[in-house]
């Protein structure tokens, strides 16, 4: 299985190291002994372990525990994207000459990816919804990432 | 499956825009009382800093109560990326409608504030990581 965090930016170590930190309080996961990617990795496993448990048939089961993987790269994915699209929009912000347009050419950037990143989770949901029944979607509600849905709560308005 | 997590998914994008514009604006006030001398100048930018942050308050419930439709749609299997898509859009336009006037809200903030109150209200040192 992929670590939980092999998907990050190379460019952006600081500030993923950052979210690393600020998840370590919001999560109350801070005890010596756990790290934040850990943390994120039981919360990974935890779903994994409920996603098999709720779903007999075993290809079905391993298909769902793939996507939910793989839905909770891209939600990382998507963390460091915005935390590096912040720190952009800052620098910018911080030169008092900064032009309108410079702006304007970032947040269609920004725009562009935003799409790209909803589309990639839609596809993802469409194929997650394709595998389970609607019981077995009913039960899988409560399964939860809460080290990840922390982390893209910090970055909500 | 995962509902509450594709929500606060969905979320995060829906306010990535304004959201990044609204994060320098957060301790201007503050600043600009403690860096910004003239009276009439530092009252003109406050003036402008409320606006920005009233702003974020009426957008955040409008979007929240938008939110509550995308959640049912989430929450029923059979619900085709399509609607889900068709739901999103007004809440992508309003994140980039506000994060328009957020910018115009800037450079009116900018009009008010001389080069050197700016860098000190906005230090590059305040470069956004969380």
């Amino acid at each position: 299985m992929t670590t939980i965090l092999s998907y990050r930016s190379r460019r952006t170590p600081r500030a993923v190291g950052w979210l690393l930190l600020t998840l370590v309080a919001a999560t109350g996961c801070s005890s010596k002994h756990v790290t934040p990617e850990q943390q994120a990795q039981a919360d990974l496993s935890a779903c994994d372990a409920q996603i098999r448990k709720v779903v007999a048939d075993p290809e079905r089961a391993e298909q769902l525990v793939a996507l939910t993987d793989e839905f909770n790269k891209l939600g990382w994915q998507s963390i460091a994207w915005v935390t590096e699209y912040r720190a952009k929009v800052a620098a910018l912000n911080s030169n008092y000459d900064a032009k309108r347009e410079d702006f304007e050419a970032l947040i269609s950037e920004q725009d562009a990816v935003r799409e790209s990143f909803l589309k990639k989770a839609l596809a993802l949901r469409e194929q997650m919804a394709a595998v389970a029944t609607d019981a077995e979607w009913e039960q899988l509600k409560s399964a939860r990432l809460r080290a990840l849905e922390n982390g893209l709560q910090q970055l909500s308005l | 499956m995962l509902i509450a997590l594709l929500t606060v998914y969905l979320v995060m994008h829906f306010s990535s825009d304004s959201s990044a514009l609204s994060e320098p604006f957060a301790q201007a006030a503050e600043r600009i009382k403690k860096d910004v001398s003239d009276d009439a100048r530092q009252k003109q930018a406050l003036k402008i800093v409320d606006q920005m942050k009233s702003g974020a308050q009426a957008y955040t419930q409008k979007r929240d109560s938008s939110m509550d439709i995308l959640v049912r749609l989430l929450a029923k299997r059979t619900t085709p990326a399509t609607d889900i898509e068709h739901s999103s859009q007004p809440l992508i336009d309003e994140d980039r409608a506000r994060a328009l006037k957020l910018l115009d809200l800037r450079f009116e903030l900018k009009s008010v504030l001389t080069a050197s109150e700016w860098a000190k209200v906005f230090p590059v040192s305040d470069t956004y990581v969380r």
